[in-house]
């Protein structure tokens, strides 16, 4: 039972008053103030003196007037109303969420004369936790999107590897060709969905190359004009020569793109975004500068800028991770993204990448391998398309091929070989045996047999396994069938400048890489 | 796990990891004691079972490669044992009948194993009389002695709907039927404790079963009214504990 020590007097109830978090508030039963504590202070702009003796419909949005009445109503019958949750109006304009406990308050004689009630600020935890819920439903989306993605990246790999091989077999003249372009053509549109879809549920695999940061300038702007609409003028300053890097370039359209986006929504009145390419040979860096002419941000702002789920907009109007995805990317690529800016000053995002040589500079680049060769290939895939395109590719590239769906098979057409089999390209996951325990089996058999792993989940394997499994290659799906050829080539030049290597007599899985 | 010379069979339904585990045990230890072994099966579980026979650490590669375990397809044997479409024993003798005799010739070897599911091929396309009529084969060519046989049914004991008419005198080929798993077994002993009390020690049949495979049959016997349920409710149990497994 609640009560007061009889020693316990006025002065300390006023002083847990006066210490209280929470905004602790008394009212006449027609809504005037009588008492205003700092907590409240905080937490609606208003000082004790603007609000003692005015009217506390002040604090409240109108269309929630008829709310309060309601309120007052209740305190009237002498009931409490508990935990409501409910907006107000701050001294400044702002809405803050606040949880009301208002409850009524009895003279010595009994009579009801008022109401308490205590206000708490609960804007920061709804936001919080909004988020977290927006972050739980991308995370959702994201899973669901990256599974339908993933399995129709295998099917896309399929249809643009037969597309591939009826381009070579139909003559340029032939009245097919127009349509064989035309589905070319919505391919390559798909994987280019597909690939958004995986960068969306972060499943992509990030497939660097040399790129020159100009050209992927002058190709992302012809989107980002779309994205920023027509209040906003896009200038783009490219420096005249070409500005290699070594990144993905769908990484770097995402970087752009959500920079702009950014920029987009800190412009609503409209503004210029510009961006510049360059290098400095002598910092041996490569420069990204994304600048916007927009309201700018302060230092507490610009601190958690790249903070997970930091945001400054609205309630599902912006998820928090746009920034932290770029500042991810541009880790991964070795750089740094820096930022200036003052309230009013719009900002400036300062990108700086290593510099990386053009790839034509290249030595022992893959373009100048043979990629022809008349080794023979044991080709394994539970995924039968994805089998047929890996053994029809390899044996117009010369090869013999075994192909075999699944890990049993592929022992069975092992142990019934009536050659030596100089190399397996086997899918990593496959149900039952996986690639790793399927090139276990073989080995045992073939110690120096070499092997190239395929994988469609190359996303989830980790650091440098993404390149390399013990002392296999890997290679992520999807692939076109001269990046098969290629990779199957350079695993059999690896194996064969292997010293003694011919046949070899390497144990049955190490875990060091083939010195490359 | 199996006793010289037995004739089991396995009532599967979807499972074929339990296939594949029973099979691949029932051959794997045959193959370390030296013994040849036949398995006739389709292609999904051919290298299903050779998987899993890497997976144990046999080496089915050398099995395959030296003739101690030969791989023969299912629906192919069928179709050169039938005459007219139908079963005969000459039929039978001349293609299963040697490729037994084949292997035991060519190992010298005491004993054999073998695996077949053209039995379960028969069942499937609504053929349980040809299906028993196959088994009576390969029970004659059993009586030579020397070979075990594993033979796999894709039959779902907890389907309400599975005629047990046709498929008892299928059970009875056997000398026994083997266990489809410790979650059916808990799973169909739970139910029945549950909805119509625990049922009978030993049920009654001619074949050795597990006393929970027993129990299934049973039920639609003594409780036909309730069968459905209790079959129904199994299911539920077993698809929990292997989801919770």
């Amino acid at each position: 039972m609640a009560g007061t020590n009889p020693g316990f007097d006025r002065d300390h109830l006023a002083a847990i008053v006066e210490s209280s978090e929470d905004g602790i508030v008394s009212k006449t039963l027609d809504g005037t103030v009588q008492s205003w504590n700092p907590a409240a202070e905080r937490i609606f702009g208003y000082t004790a003196e603007e609000m003692i003796g005015g009217s506390i419909f002040r604090l409240i949005p109108p269309d929630l007037h008829d709310e309060e009445h309601r309120i007052l109503h209740e305190i009237s019958l002498g009931h409490r109303v508990a935990h409501y949750e409910t907006e107000r109006i701050r001294k400044d304009g702002r809405r803050v969420l606040i949880s009301l406990t208002v409850s009524p308050i009895w003279n010595e004689e009994g009579t009801l004369i008022g109401a308490a009630s205590v206000k708490r600020d609960v804007t920061a935890q709804r936001n919080l936790e909004e988020q977290l819920r927006q972050a739980q439903k991308l995370e959702a989306l994201g899973q669901l999107a990256g599974g339908v993605a993933h399995d129709f990246n295998n099917i896309l790999t399929i249809i643009s590897g037969f597309t591939a091989f009826l381009s070579r077999a139909i003559p340029p003249d032939s009245p097919g060709r127009p349509d064989l372009i035309g589905i070319e053509n919505a391919t390559e549109r798909a994987t280019q969905l597909t690939q958004q879809l995986l960068a969306f549920a972060r499943h992509q695999t990030a497939q660097v190359e040399v790129i020159d940061l100009v050209a992927m300038v002058n190709e992302t702007a012809v989107l980002l004009r779309r994205v920023l609409g027509d209040h906003i003028r896009l200038e783009v300053r490219p420096s005249g020569a070409p500005v290699w890097v070594r990144a993905d370039p769908g990484q770097i359209s995402q970087v752009l793109i959500n920079l702009a986006v950014n920029a987009r929504d800190a412009m609503s009145g409209g503004g210029t975004l510009t961006i510049a390419a360059f290098d400095d040979a002598a910092a041996d860096c490569a420069f990204l500068t994304v600048r916007d002419t927009g309201h700018g941000m302060d230092e507490t702002t610009r601190e958690q800028l790249f903070d997970r789920f930091f945001t400054t907009k609205q309630p599902g109007q912006g998820t928090g991770l746009g920034l932290t995805t770029v500042a991810s990317i541009v880790r991964a690529a070795g750089g740094r993204v820096e930022v200036e800016s003052a309230p009013g000053k719009g900002a400036v995002f300062r990108i700086s990448l290593p510099r990386a040589r053009p790839a034509g500079q290249v030595d022992g680049t893959p373009e100048a391998i043979e990629l022809r060769g008349t080794e023979t290939v044991l080709v394994v895939d539970d995924e039968t398309g994805a089998a047929a395109l890996a053994a029809r590719t390899l044996l117009d590239y010369g090869y013999s091929v075994i192909q075999a769906t699944g890990p049993g098979a592929a022992m069975i057409a092992f142990a019934q070989r009536a050659s030596p089999v100089d190399l397996v390209v086997t899918d990593l996951v496959m149900p039952g045996l996986n690639g790793r325990g399927l090139v276990e089996q073989l080995r045992v058999h073939e110690p120096g047999l070499a092997v190239l792993y395929v994988s469609g989940h190359a996303d989830k394997l980790i650091g440098d396994m993404q390149s390399h499994v013990g002392d296999a290659p890997v290679i992520a799906k999807p692939f076109t069938p001269t990046q098969l050829a290629r990779a199957v080539r350079q695993t059999l030049n690896d194996r064969n400048a292997q010293p003694g290597q011919s046949g070899g007599t390497s144990p049955a899985i190490s875990t060091s890489r083939n010195p490359r | 796990m199996h006793s010289p010379c037995s004739h089991v069979v396995q009532l599967y339904g979807d499972d074929a990891l339990l296939l594949r585990q029973q099979v691949g045990q029932f051959i794997g230890e045959g193959l370390a004691a030296g013994e040849p072994a036949l398995i006739i099966a389709g292609p999904r579980n051919r290298d299903a079972f050779v998987c899993q026979l890497g997976e144990d650490g046999r080496d089915p590669i050398t099995a395959i490669r030296t003739g101690q375990l030969v791989l023969i397809d299912a629906a192919t044997l069928l179709g050169q044992m039938m005459v007219d479409g139908k079963l005969t024993w000459e039929g039978f003798d001349r293609s299963a009948g040697a490729a037994v005799r084949e292997l035991r010739a060519r190992t010298a070897a005491p004993r054999m194993r073998a695996y077949g599911e053209m039995v379960g091929i028969l069942w499937d396309a609504g053929r349980a009389a040809d299906a028993a009529t196959l088994e009576d084969y390969w029970n004659r060519l059993l009586t030579d002695g020397g070979v075990s046989l594993f033979c796999g049914y894709p039959i779902d004991l907890m389907d309400p709907a599975l005629d047990t008419d046709a498929l008892q005198p299928l059970i009875d080929a056997h000398t026994h039927l083997l266990s489809s798993g410790p979650a059916f077994d808990s799973a169909l002993t739970r139910a029945i404790t549950t909805l119509v009390g625990p049922g009978p020690d030993t049920p009654d049949g001619a074949t050795p079963m597990p006393r929970a495979e027993a129990l299934a049959l049973w039920v639609r016997k003594a409780h036909p009214d309730r069968a459905a349920e209790v079959l129904a409710c199994a299911r539920q149990y077993q698809s929990t504990q292997l989801r919770a497994g």
